[in-house]
């Protein structure tokens, strides 16, 4: 059966795989997108390998890019947090993706 | 009874950061987290400060080229978060940093999700020297007169 996906969920995923490959998957154990279709907004949360200032810094550097080419879709917020699993809402109207 | 209103000009929003960095100051020394809400607010209304001043929003060629959905009317703005799925975007104070002062941008976003995560999260997780550090950094950024666009520091 073929999975039908909305631009949402579509866009979610862009979101999330694009923030894990810019940031470098080795710098991150887990990451995930919770997109709010009715506000057009989504958070990207970000469970870093190395939690420290310095990797914090850069990560947030990095995603502050991806902001910016996702600037016309979407508001961006950031996390970065100690457990992915234990983390974000989940509503039906907001779209997921995670990628650990 | 004393009314709030809408500050606009820059000695009324520099006036307020102090007061936000010293009242952070001494929630720190006390070791209480909501430091980190008092040291964002203090980033805030400097970057509010510097978007007063700014030339570049007497530019609206400048602006344009930046992104199309910059106005000059955006220097007023009082949201963080833009709004999206209108005819026309509306950006937050975090995208107009991101866009105008990248010098500062990591920092000022840094601030902006620790005082999230200390007012809706179960923990803070950034140290609170750290975000005294990153208002310091903004302060510092306007008081040296980097919080001009494309001013390089």
């Amino acid at each position: 059966m073929t999975e039908i996906r909305d631009q949402w969920s579509i866009l979610a995923e862009s979101i999330g795989q694009y923030s894990a490959d810019m940031i470098g998957r080795d710098h991150v154990d887990a990451l995930s997108v919770v997109l709010d279709s009715r506000t057009q907004s989504c958070t990207v949360s970000v469970e870093l390998h190395k939690s420290t200032r310095e990797e914090q810094l850069r990560a947030m550097r990095i995603l502050l890019d991806v902001e910016g080419v996702f600037l016309d879709e979407v508001t961006m917020s950031f996390d970065f947090v100690e457990d992915i699993n234990n983390s974000g809402p989940v509503l039906e109207s907001q779209r997921q993706f995670q990628a650990v | 009874m004393t009314q709030s209103r809408d500050i606009r000009d820059v000695s009324t929003h520099i006036h307020r950061a102090d007061r936000h960095f010293k009242v952070g100051n001494a929630l720190h020394a006390a070791g209480d987290e909501w430091a980190v809400v008092c040291y964002f607010y203090s980033a805030y209304h400097t970057v509010k400060a510097a978007l007063l001043t700014d030339p570049v929003f007497s530019d609206l060629s400048a602006l344009k080229s930046i992104n199309a959905n910059l106005t000059p009317d955006d220097r007023l703005s009082t949201r963080h978060q833009g709004i999206r799925g209108l005819n026309s975007p509306v950006l937050g104070i975090n995208e107009i940093v991101a866009l105008l002062y990248p010098s500062i941008a990591a920092e000022y976003r840094l601030l902006h999700t620790a005082s999230v995560q200390v007012r809706y999260k179960d923990c803070l997780a950034m140290t609170l020297d750290d975000c005294r550090d990153y208002a310091l950094l903004v302060r510092e950024a306007f008081d040296t007169g980097i919080l001009v666009h494309n001013r390089k520091p």
